[in-house]
């Protein structure tokens, strides 16, 4: 066996000048949506509010949020070709210095995001103004979000109580082979984090 | 905004133009813009007002 033919080609994108050739990083917001929740038409952005309303979607404060590269599981499938890749891991990591100092109210959230997270599935919002959700999203009744599991959160309390400040910090994976694309939905992020 | 049909569903909505423009292009072929409804309302705004009692120019005070 010489190869597997690997059909299509990528197709090629066009590029535009100076600071658009470039996004920014950071991820600004999670977004944590019941995990049966569907969008009809996902750049609805009356659809979204109405999963928000309904207390089916719930936005983080703003926060500090990154995506390393994710890690990639390959598998030896043929003797005579390389090792191909069967899983993909992806991990973010959102810390938020953002508190309710007035009923501490930010306690029972997180509490309930640790407690819950398994009915939920997580879209994040990047500092470039993308929404970055599940292939899913442009499907009839697809879901927006991707699955995850959470792998760290807490509140944390630095020891330094004159310069520095108390905070979340959480870690969650996404199992999914590809990349987590970004979707261009106007007015939506303005809309969930006012 | 624009008034469309949404093939997919069935469903006639309004959608901003921003909007539809991003559904165009990542799910092509899926909205229609419909002009009947949306047409009347244009025609209907673009009617002249009648002048109020209040429009007409109030004459000048005397010193």
């Amino acid at each position: 066996m010489a190869c597997i033919c690997p059909g299509n080609l990528p197709s090629d994108y066009s590029a535009n000048c100076g600071d658009e050739l470039y996004r920014p990083g950071g991820i600004s917001h999670l977004v944590f949506i019941d995990c049966s929740s569907t969008l009809t038409d996902y750049t609805d952005v009356s659809e979204w509010e109405t999963l928000e309303t309904g207390g089916d979607l719930v936005v983080t404060k703003a926060g500090l949020g990154s995506k390393d590269a994710a890690s990639i599981t390959t598998t030896k499938l043929y003797s005579c070709l390389p090792e191909v890749i069967t899983g993909k891991e992806h991990t973010i990591n959102f810390s938020t210095y953002v508190v309710d100092t007035a009923t501490q109210a930010d306690f029972d959230f997180f509490q309930e995001l640790e407690e819950n997270h398994q009915g939920m599935q997580v879209v994040y919002f990047g500092c470039d103004g993308l929404v970055y959700g599940a292939d899913t999203m442009s499907d009839s009744g697809g879901k927006p979000g991707f699955d995850f599991s959470l792998q760290q959160l807490d509140y944390v309390q630095p020891e330094d109580g004159v310069n520095e400040k108390a905070h979340y910090q959480l870690t969650l994976t996404i199992n999914k082979r590809g990349i987590l694309k970004g979707w261009d939905i106007p007015g939506l992020i303005a809309a969930l984090t006012d | 905004m624009k008034r469309v049909r949404d093939t997919w569903t069935g469903v006639e909505k309004e959608k901003t133009e921003a909007s539809l423009e991003v559904a165009n292009r990542t799910m092509p072929g899926r909205f229609e813009i419909i002009d009947g409804p949306a047409k009347k309302k244009e025609t209907k705004s673009e009617k002249p007002k009648e002048a109020k009692a209040d429009d007409k120019p109030k004459p000048e005070k005397e010193d």
